[in-house]
């Protein structure tokens, strides 16, 4: 099913959360609402759902398959909704749990018990806690209730599948494990899934396509790729991964030449680099704009070399590099190098600017 | 091994908490055991056939089915209450929430005597509705439903400041799970809400209907002390009292003191049942 | 385009709310205005004249005074007893720890007679006292003891919690920065506790004021002598002075909603003070 959202506004006691959105979440793809807390991501998510009613004015629409459901109930929108802290029923078990969207259902749409039990079971063994049926949600670990929940959201046999921070609340190692998993899952029901999300890593390993949000509006979607490496502004570029920021000044005269500001200069852009698109040089390299740096920390422990350095201004500046280049270098705490960007980004006003 | 020996530097010594058992049990002893010993001790001091006479007696067997016929409107009409106001003022925030809430305390601190008053003040003979309801041969006052008025206003809060605490602090997302797998409105609340609260709701439920029996002050001044029409336990025992019938009020007074002690019990379960605290 | 209709999502707002505040207003709102209206039609003029009677005024003063002893025995014994479930171990604490909340559970004219029946002159403690020269019974002090029966569990209930939430740690560090145990209660129990303390003290206050069925047995209900302000509105209303009762009752309630004022502030205060630290 696809999802649109036209012109949707939604304000919360005069603070505005969401200013007048466009978005369509095509059929069939994982998306994920990332930003910073407050961003308004996870509103989104409400409004999608029906826990949240858009402002009615300037009213907006959301359709479903192209139908707009903006007055149509919560139960109706047949959505699967995971909540952040699960919301598990605390006084049901796990079957009952999973079961109770059959149960609530009209006399007449209603399974039968058999067909209940054999759809609860089916869904139990599809996240793995079969044996688990009898459990209440406080016998069970985060990341069990985790999979209950998506369990429970699952029975109503939603079009869309909604989860707010769905992994927010595990520690670091179960965290990915179910990162993992959940992305197999959506590659085997594939069906529309959103998830909302501040951990960049999340977003990038496992959605289709990314959504970034910032102070109620969105600042960019693609797909990972897009997102990563070619961010539309200063925002995403910075939220994405760690960054390196210099001062820079615009040179109308010579064509939008662009040079790193000198001491007492006013600074119209800002000069992004990523800490892997450094190139070290043990000498001054004849040509070409370069850094002079001194390293202050080496810390080899993880995947990457990671370099602390400090300019002539005293500016801190991060610098990554794998192990292979770090051996044939031998750098060593104290010693002066210099910088070259294989590749920068320029913002001014917080806008790209063509090089 | 230095925090355990400031956590016995903690414990105060012995004397000192020998010293304070005795003055807490001493005082507890005097002024809520030695009370209770003298009520079942003058009620059975003839036998238990004087305390049966006493309590099967007519007068004493209507105000029995008076107290229970009181308790029986008051406090279901008070737990529906509790559970709509459970509902709009746990679940949902708005402006005057809080006025509404310290409105809903009120009747807690307003003395019984005045809470029978303003039920005079509305239906008694020179009341307000008085010359009206005297018209149309209405009694109230002086009657089972001036008793049941100044019930229902005494305990009115009992079950919703149990309840409004306790929906508010569940928050409101399992029943916006329940919504999103399909359940309305009133499933939700029966099969969600309801259950969540079932141990508060008990809790408010028994206390209230302690109190609705065994209210006195406000009940006094509505209700005429008619023997065998407008006397509730309570009453009853006040009237034997007075008539230097010592040994059948203290058999009334025995009946009441059961159901105080059956109460405390129900409560003490409820409480080991809601506490989390006390629970793990 | 659809207007987008304005409404929770969690059904049964207005449904809930409209109820709750009809029954609110009927049995609560509604008769307490013709209290209000009563009084207004008055007069401070009127109001005066009733309230500044040698009869009133002695109830009054009775009833204030007694409440506030029962209040300070209470103060002091509850923390007492708050002390003693929350620090000492010892068997049968359960039994202890729900015995407290009897006098929410009894019935005050049980209490009311069963007092009366120890303190009277042939009583169980009355006849041994009576030789000693004290009486209780149907003087100010009995009525003090029937206020303080029903006053306990107020302040045992709110310095208990306030106990229980005590971190063993502060007192650790007081303790390792070397002050003596009576020093550490001193400085570091008593002030956190202290505002819950005067919660109770001030809510013990207030039930005393007001209570009336277990007093009016003990009490010997003697005008301008052992007549305490609730049955003084009683013995009006017998009367048909409607006037009288409603000026007496208006002069209560002025003072127990001070007290509810003051007690609001109170836990406020101490929520505050404590959350900030």
């Amino acid at each position: 099913m696809s999802i649109k959202l036209e012109n949707i506004s939604k304000t919360f006691n005069g603070f505005k959360a969401l200013d007048s959105i466009n978005i369509e979440f095509a059929d069939g793809k994982l998306t994920a609402l990332l930003g910073p807390s407050g961003s308004g991501k996870t509103t989104l998510l409400r409004l999608v759902a029906g826990l949240e009613i858009p402002d009615p004015d300037p009213a907006g629409r959301i359709l479903f398959n192209g139908k707009d459901v903006v007055n149509e109930q919560v139960g109706r929108r047949r959505v699967g909704f995971v909540f952040q802290h699960y919301a598990l029923f605390r006084h049901m078990n796990v079957f009952e749990n999973v079961a109770f969207g059959m149960r609530v259902k009209k006399r007449s749409e209603r399974p039968s018990q058999e067909e209940i039990r054999e759809r609860v079971f089916e869904l139990l063994r599809l996240v793995q806690l079969d044996s688990m049926y009898n459990r209440l949600p406080s016998q069970l670990s985060g990341g069990q209730r985790q999979r209950v929940a998506l369990a429970r959201a699952l029975a109503i046999r939603p079009e869309v599948l909604l989860l707010d921070e769905p992994f927010g609340a595990l520690d670091a190692k179960v965290r990915t494990e179910l990162r993992r998993w959940l992305r197999d899952l959506h590659e085997r029901l594939h069906f529309t899934s959103i998830f909302v999300t501040h951990d960049q890593e999340e977003a990038l390993e496992i959605a289709d396509r990314i959504v970034l949000t910032n102070q109620g509006r969105i600042e960019q979607t693609g797909t990972p790729e897009e997102v990563f490496h070619n961010p539309a502004n200063e925002f995403v570029m910075r939220f994405l991964g760690e960054v390196n920021v210099f001062h820079a000044r615009v040179d109308e005269n010579a064509a939008g030449q662009v040079s790193l500001k000198e001491r007492g200069e006013l600074s119209d852009a800002n000069l992004l680099i990523r800490p892997h698109d450094f190139q070290i040089h043990l000498e001054n390299p004849p040509k070409g704009s370069r850094i002079a740096a001194v390293i202050q920390k080496i810390r080899t422990a993880g995947p990457i070399v990671r370099i602390d350095m400090s300019d002539e201004e005293n500016k801190a500046i991060l610098v990554h590099l794998s192990h292979e280049e770090f051996r044939a270098m031998s750098l060593a705490c104290g010693q002066r190098v210099f910088l070259t960007p294989r590749q920068l980004k320029i913002y001014a006003n917080g806008k790209k600017k063509p090089k | 091994m230095e925090q355990e020996r400031y956590r016995r530097a903690l414990r105060a010594p012995r004397p000192v908490n020998i010293l304070i058992g005795f003055l807490a049990l001493g005082f507890i002893g005097l002024f809520l055991v030695l009370p209770l010993i003298v009520v079942f001790s003058e009620a059975f001091r003839q036998g238990l056939q004087v305390w049966w006479k006493s309590i099967s007696d007519p007068d004493a067997l209507s105000a029995i089915r008076l107290t229970l016929l009181v308790a029986l409107i008051v406090v279901p009409l008070n737990t529906i209450f509790g559970l709509t106001a459970g509902w709009a003022l746990g679940k949902f925030r708005f402006k005057g929430r809080s006025f509404l809430i310290t409105l809903i305390d009120l009747p807690f601190s307003i003395s019984p005597v005045i809470s029978g008053l303003i039920f005079i003040l509305l239906f008694g003979t020179y009341g307000w509705f008085g010359p009206w309801l005297t018209a149309h041969h209405i009694q109230i006052i002086f009657s089972v439903p001036g008793i049941v008025l100044a019930t229902l206003f005494v305990t009115f809060p009992f079950v919703a400041r149990e309840l409004i605490p306790l929906m508010s602090e569940q928050g409101t997302e399992e029943e916006q799970a329940a919504l999103t797998l399909g359940a309305g409105g009133w499933q939700t609340f029966r099969r969600i809400t309801l259950p969540n609260v079932k141990w508060g709701l008990l809790y408010g439920i028994i206390l209230c209907n302690a109190r609705a029996m065994g209210e006195f002050g406000a009940v006094s001044v509505v209700s005429g002390h008619i023997r065998g029409e407008t006397n509730t336990l309570p009453l009853h025992a006040e009237i034997l009292y007075n008539e230097y019938n010592f040994t059948a009020a203290f058999a009334v007074a025995s009946l009441l003191t059961l159901l105080a002690l059956v109460t405390l019990i129900v409560k003490t379960i409820v409480e080991m049942k809601n506490d989390p605290r006390r629970r793990s | 385009m659809n207007a987008i209709k304005k409404h929770r999502v969690l059904p049964g707002f207005g449904l809930s709310l409209g109820t709750s505040l009809f029954y609110l207003g009927l049995i609560v709102l509604l008769p307490l205005s013709a209290l209000i209206f009563r009084s207004s039609a008055l007069g401070w003029q009127g109001l005066w004249e009733i309230l500044g009677s040698e009869r009133v005024l002695r109830s009054y003063r009775l009833t204030l005074g007694t409440s506030f002893a029962a209040a300070g025995v209470n103060a002091v014994f509850g923390f007492i007893i708050a002390w003693f479930l929350v620090r000492v171990k010892f068997p049968g604490k359960k039994i202890v720890d729900s015995l407290i909340d009897l006098p929410f559970a009894l019935p005050t004219a049980v209490s009311g007679i069963a007092l009366t029946a120890i303190y009277s002159r042939n009583g169980w403690l009355g006849a041994p006292l009576e030789a000693l020269g004290i009486k209780v019974a149907f003087t100010p002090v009995g009525i003090t003891f029937a206020m303080i029966l029903v006053g306990l569990p107020f302040v045992v209930r709110t310095v208990q919690p306030a106990l229980e939430e005590l971190e063993t740690e502060l007192e650790e560090a007081a303790l390792s920065l070397g002050a003596g145990r009576w020093k550490t209660f001193c400085r570091v129990i008593f002030p956190m506790v202290l505002p819950s303390l005067m919660t109770g003290f001030a809510m013990a206050f207030a039930r005393a004021l007001g209570e009336y069925g277990s007093v009016v047995f003990i009490a010997g209900n003697m005008p301008m002598k052992t007549e305490i302000a609730s049955l003084l509105i009683i013995t009006k209303l017998e009367q048909y002075d409607y006037a009288g009762a409603t000026a007496i009752a208006i002069g209560m309630l002025a003072i127990s909603f001070l007290l509810l004022l003051l007690i609001n502030g109170l836990q406020s205060w101490s929520s505050r003070r404590l959350k900030g630290i």
